[in-house]
């Protein structure tokens, strides 16, 4: 510690004496009612859940990846859609005839 | 140490510091075998955060003393004290998931008591004269004894200091914090915390020079 540019205003404490009259100043002790009430602390508040377990990208790159999935699935299912609906108009083609001929070799004598 | 016996003092109850001077503060512990480690203290933080009572309970034990302490030197007033005190332990278990292990919790734990107290002092310059006059008096009573009278002209002239460096004299006499711990606290570099603790020292010896063993 640098103490050259005190003034010079007569003979002060030195560091030892200091600190021997600043340890003559005691520490405030905490309450039984302090300590009592800090110690039930965990009992009257409920801890808060912190944001980030709430929200479950914990980075910006988990966030593009899986932004990136959630596009990848629609567009997988839309392809799959559109192949299931073209696929379901030649079954209904198919069974219309199957049933249209069935219904005719019924009603044939 | 020599622990005071204050009897006659209302609200406040004191014991001698140097237990917690010059970082021993592990005497205030006599149970405690050995100082827990920065690691072990990110361990209780993670148990706290994940609501486990006993490592909060163990977080108390240590630090809630020098909280008080600290709040005490620095606001004069022992109910605002504790309020500090309760309301920093209570930063502690609802904040503990967003402790970063990165800063010493003790450092953590004095700056959110730090912020609070200047937050106090503030409203005290707000609300006028009044309040201001409770931090220079202190709430100790004179003329009792010699040594409370000692002890109520150091405490007078820990409070005419600046707030910062009254902080800093708090943080690294009492407390007994490295430099670089204190900074962290004050959220300033080790060289502004030194000038901080050689000014207040030097006004400190200043003011208590009349206090010199060999003065009359």
């Amino acid at each position: 510690m640098n103490h050259d540019d005190e003034p010079p205003t007569g003979p002060l404490l030195d560091d030892a004496a200091l600190d021997r009259l600043l340890d003559a100043s005691p520490a405030l002790e905490p309450s039984a009612q302090l300590m009592r009430r800090v110690a039930e602390l965990p009992l009257t508040h409920p801890q808060r859940a912190p944001l980030r377990e709430l929200w479950p990208f914990a980075s910006a790159l988990r966030l593009v990846l899986s932004g990136a999935l959630l596009l990848a699935l629609g567009a997988a299912s839309a392809l799959w859609s559109a192949g299931t609906a073209q696929a379901d108009d030649a079954l209904d083609e198919l069974s219309g005839l199957m049933l249209g001929s069935d219904l005719d070799l019924e009603e044939a004598p | 140490v020599n622990a005071l016996a204050l009897p006659g003092w209302a609200a406040p109850r004191y014991t001698a510091n140097l237990a917690w001077s010059r970082g021993v503060a592990a005497q205030q512990e006599p149970s405690s075998v050995s100082e827990p480690s920065p690691h072990d203290e990110a361990q209780w933080m993670r148990q706290v955060a994940a609501g486990d009572s006993a490592a909060y309970r163990r977080l108390v034990d240590r630090y809630l003393r020098r909280i008080v302490a600290y709040a005490q030197r620095l606001l004069h007033d022992a109910a605002e004290a504790e309020d500090v005190a309760q309301e920093t332990f209570l930063k502690l278990w609802q904040g503990a998931a967003g402790y970063e292990p990165r800063a010493r919790l003790s450092s953590w734990l004095f700056r959110i008591a730090h912020n609070q107290c200047v937050d106090r002092l503030r409203r005290r310059r707000d609300a006028g004269p009044d309040a201001l006059e409770r931090q220079s008096a202190g709430d100790r009573p004179s003329g009792l004894l010699e040594q409370k009278q000692l002890a109520h002209r150091i405490d007078v002239a820990l409070a005419e200091l600046p707030e910062r460096q009254r902080a800093a004299i708090a943080l690294v006499h009492y407390e007994g914090m490295s430099q670089a711990e204190a900074a962290e606290v004050l959220d300033c570099g080790v060289e502004a915390l030194e000038s901080l603790v050689s000014r207040a020292r030097r006004t400190l010896r200043s003011a208590l020079s009349d206090l010199r063993e060999d003065s009359p």
